[in-house]
């Protein structure tokens, strides 16, 4: 290659990866000082450690916080029993002690629903007792938690606030519907009215409203969780689905139930835990199968739907009566506020260190790795950014070891290369030699961590999948840019003329 | 002089294994019914006292108003993290002020009762501090349960993998050093009882991928020098225990450079924290790097050579037996 041609591929490499390199890692104000366009790193979503907790307190009916209890007169005080730091009602609960059993349990309950979102990251804690704090990531970014992007961060608020709210729902789960009498016909033919407000003989209205009506039991106000057997969700591109399992007995009265509402002027059943509705369903001829699957508006609603009413209808269902969680707070970064700072800070000293390291032993050869490795960086950066990995420690340490198996492979083929000219070869021969020879360890050792990386990404929750699934774009970028690297060196060491000093090789020329 | 040959020392390294598993095991088993748990769980699983200061900003506009009176009330107890709160209704927020569990909270409740009464400059009421006990449930039992079968899955794969690529000598090897590293590693969480966090679990997953690495440049080097005419009439043993001084640089390099860069990180953490504390989840990253050193420098080319060594010594068994047989036969069919 001649030396022109080496020139213009390496200038024009270099200003890619400048551009990428800055708008990954600046953010300015753009039109005038009006906006702020963020960089990539800025924008990247940040787990607990880095832009803290969105949490939620539920207190029982009854309990009351400190200030609450402040602004009560003193004839209502004395009603109140002190337990730690919060006010119980002795009217309400006259047996603290059940209460706090009851809300232990409950905690538990609440522990294993949230335990199935797959957060990084979240707690449930019983505090003096008698309250849960339920506390998840806020999923901010850096920008959205200095509120530099208050778009991103009103969006993974509701998110958070959604989770919190929906799935602290109380109660159990009831099929409604807000008419009060259903015009059906029955097997001969003849017209009948089903009224909806009684049950048996007794009238009785339900609390629970939507969009400002009443709401009544459609099914006689039995108990809907023997209904199903599971209920679950998935999200299939941007459709996300509730999928509800029905037990033998539950097909009939479902069918039963549908027919109801099918012939409803509504045809709507909503799905109720408690006074909390968590689905509709839109009936338009009455349903006899074993699941019945309908759309949701985004994957998290689904998803928190979908784990509520599951665990309400495997006995999860929560036995204390809670007040509405009435403001969802954020907490500052469990790291401190500019931790996700230091932790950029300490990743470039990181690559500083190993661009250092590259260039002292393999010279030349060193900075042209240290270039792809730059690169690789970039590569991490972006996708955490595009596809929306929520960055933690361990996704940190992840991606460091994909960088670290990218000099690993770089290291191995290098060391090869050693070997050969060792021998006597020249380099180009060797180079060509050392590739073919490592060729099938390197294409082995990244075979066996794609798969590794695929198994964590889809199997594990949580961490673990973010873990994966940068890890899966780490080993696919290191197997890519191991190639490039040969690539870069054929170009680079195109118009030297010690091909063994860019190499960073003492050449030895024995006397015969 | 003597050369220290690494391969001949297996039953030192699985003594030194056992022995590091069996006291692990042995402090998460005591631990767990006399103390917090089989590890001292830390970070989001940890309880703590805590005092929730609530103001409203019709009365304090920031919390940089708030933050000096409590801040000086408080200042005989050591908070080990102070969370400020943001509300999403915009009326009132709160400052979290997290105590450890051994905190006297008879003292911690004249505190705070000094404080309201600065608090509550207006005799609002409005401006409240309060002492809590919040015990927190361990999570993460269904991340734990996935990551296992995501991690037995992966292991089984590069076990079939490695059966058709390296034998099935290595992929037995290969196997034992994926568990040797993670039992090494939980057992020094246990031993050394350093707080964890949910971290802990993706960590596992990377004590796990990083051993597949290693392995697999042992094991071709491995590969390699067997098939070298130079080492034709080399012992096995000495073969494998070759191979491993050849990569021992390479094993050195990238465990080294991965320890730097989590005590980089690690540094940087207590700077922007001003907590030592906040080092717990990088102390836990560098005991998964210590396993996967332990294990990739001696533990696995130790057993390896071993394994290799009782397969080569059956498959000349039943060569010779073979040979016997063929022979006998043939002096029979002379006879």
């Amino acid at each position: 290659m001649s030396k022109a041609k080496s020139v213009v591929i390496t200038v024009i490499l270099a200003l890619a990866v400048a551009v990428a390199a800055f708008f990954a890692a600046i953010s300015f104000p753009v039109a005038n000082n009006v906006k702020r366009l963020n960089s990539i790193a800025s924008n990247i979503s940040l787990g607990a450690d880095f832009t803290g907790y969105a949490y939620a307190t539920v207190y029982p009916k009854g309990v009351l916080t400190a200030e609450e209890y402040g602004t009560l007169n003193e004839d209502k005080q004395s009603g109140y029993d002190k337990v730690g730091g919060l006010y119980v009602d002795r009217e309400t609960h006259s047996d603290v002690d059940r209460l706090k059993a009851d809300v232990a349990a409950d905690a538990e309950i609440l522990n294993r629903r949230f335990g199935q979102k797959g957060y990084s990251s979240y707690s449930v804690a019983v505090v003096d007792g008698i309250s849960i704090k339920l506390s998840v990531p806020t999923n901010f970014s850096r920008a959205a938690y200095l509120n530099n992007d208050e778009n991103t961060r009103s969006s993974a608020l509701s998110v958070a606030s959604a989770a919190l709210s929906s799935m602290s729902a109380y109660g159990n789960l009831t099929l409604r519907t807000t008419d009060t009498s259903i015009s059906m016909k029955d097997e001969s033919g003849n017209s009948i009215t089903y009224d909806v407000t009684k049950r048996g003989s007794d009238e009785w209205v339900e609390k629970a409203q939507v969009n400002g009506s009443k709401t009544y039991s459609l099914a006689d106000g039995e108990d809907a969780a023997e209904f199903f057997k599971s209920i679950t969700s998935r999200s299939v591109g941007s459709n996300a689905i509730i999928t509800f399992n029905l037990t033998k007995e539950g097909r009939e009265k479902f069918y039963e139930l549908t027919t109801r509402a099918a012939s409803s002027s509504s045809h709507s059943i909503y799905f109720f835990v408690g006074d909390r509705q968590l689905v509709n369903y839109t009936c338009e001829e009455a349903v006899n199968v074993k699941s019945v699957s309908l759309s949701s508006s985004d994957a998290a609603t689904a998803q928190n739907s979908a784990i509520t009413m599951n665990s309400v209808v495997n006995g999860g269902e929560l036995k204390v009566d809670y007040k509405d969680i009435d403001s969802v707070l954020t907490s500052s970064a469990t790291g401190g506020d500019n931790s996700s700072l230091f932790a950029f800070i300490a990743c470039l000293l990181v690559l500083v260190g190993l661009i250092v390291l590259l260039c002292v032993k393999y010279k030349k050869l060193g900075a042209v790795t240290s270039f792809i490795s730059v690169i690789f960086a970039l590569v991490e950066l972006y996708a955490l950014y595009l596809l929306n990995i929520q960055v933690t420690f361990a996704v940190i340490i992840v991606s460091m070891l994909c960088l670290a198996l990218f000099v690993i492979s770089n290291a191995i083929v290098f060391a090869e290369v050693r070997r050969i000219t060792d021998g006597g070869r020249i380099i180009q021969a060797a180079i060509k030699d050392a590739y073919k020879n490592v060729l099938m360890t390197i294409t082995d050792m990244h075979i066996v961590l794609v798969v590794v990386a695929i198994l964590l990404a889809t199997v594990g929750v949580g961490e673990v999948a973010a873990c994966g699934l940068i890890a899966v774009i780490g080993v696919v970028a290191s197997y890519v840019l191991y190639w490039f690297n040969r690539f870069m060196w054929y170009v680079e060491s195109s118009p030297e003329k010690d091909k063994f000093g860019f190499a960073g090789i003492k050449r030895v020329i024995e006397d015969d | 002089m003597t050369k220290f040959k690494i391969c001949a020392k297996m039953h030192l390294f699985i003594i030194i294994s056992s022995l590091i598993i069996a006291i692990g095991m042995a402090v998460g088993t005591v631990c767990h019914f006399c103390a917090n748990g089989f590890f001292n769980y830390g970070g989001e699983f940890s309880s703590y006292k805590c005092v929730t200061v609530t103001y409203h900003f019709s009365e304090y506009k920031d919390v940089d108003a708030v933050k000096p009176i409590c801040e000086e009330a408080l200042k005989d107890f050591n908070a080990y993290e102070v969370s400020y709160s943001d509300a999403s209704n915009g009326v009132k927020s709160e400052i979290v002020y997290k105590f450890s569990m051994n905190t006297d909270t008879d003292k911690l409740n004249a505190a705070v009762e000094s404080l309201n009464a600065k608090l509550d400059k207006n005799n609002s009421g409005l401006n409240v501090a309060s002492v809590h006990e919040a015990t927190v449930n361990e999570g993460g039992s269904k991340a734990i349960t996935f990551a296992s079968i995501a991690l037995a899955s992966a292991s089984a794969f590069m076990f079939i993998y490695f059966i058709f690529r390296y034998k099935l000598r290595a992929a037995f090897s290969a196997l034992l050093a994926c568990v040797h590293n993670l039992g090494v590693f939980v057992a020094l969480a246990a031993i050394t009882r350093i707080p964890v966090g949910a971290e802990m679990i993706a960590l596992g997953a990377a004590v796990v991928v990083l051993t597949m690495i290693l392995s697999c440049v042992l094991f071709d080097r491995t590969r390699k020098n067997f098939a070298n005419v130079k080492y034709e009439k080399a012992e096995r043993l000495e073969v494998v225990d070759t191979s491993a001084c050849e990569t021992r640089l390479i094993n050195v390099c990238s465990i080294g450079s991965l320890a730097v860069a989590v005590i980089v990180l690690g540094v940087f953490a207590a700077i922007a924290q001003l907590w030592i504390g906040a080092l717990a989840p990088f102390a836990i990253a560098i005991l998964g790097l210590v396993a996967c050193f332990y294990g990739a420098i001696f533990f696995t080319p130790s057993v390896h050579g071993a394994i290799d060594g009782v397969c080569e010594k059956i498959k000349n068994n039943s060569k010779s037996t073979k040979t016997e047989k063929s022979s006998k036969s043939a002096e029979t069919k002379k006879a």
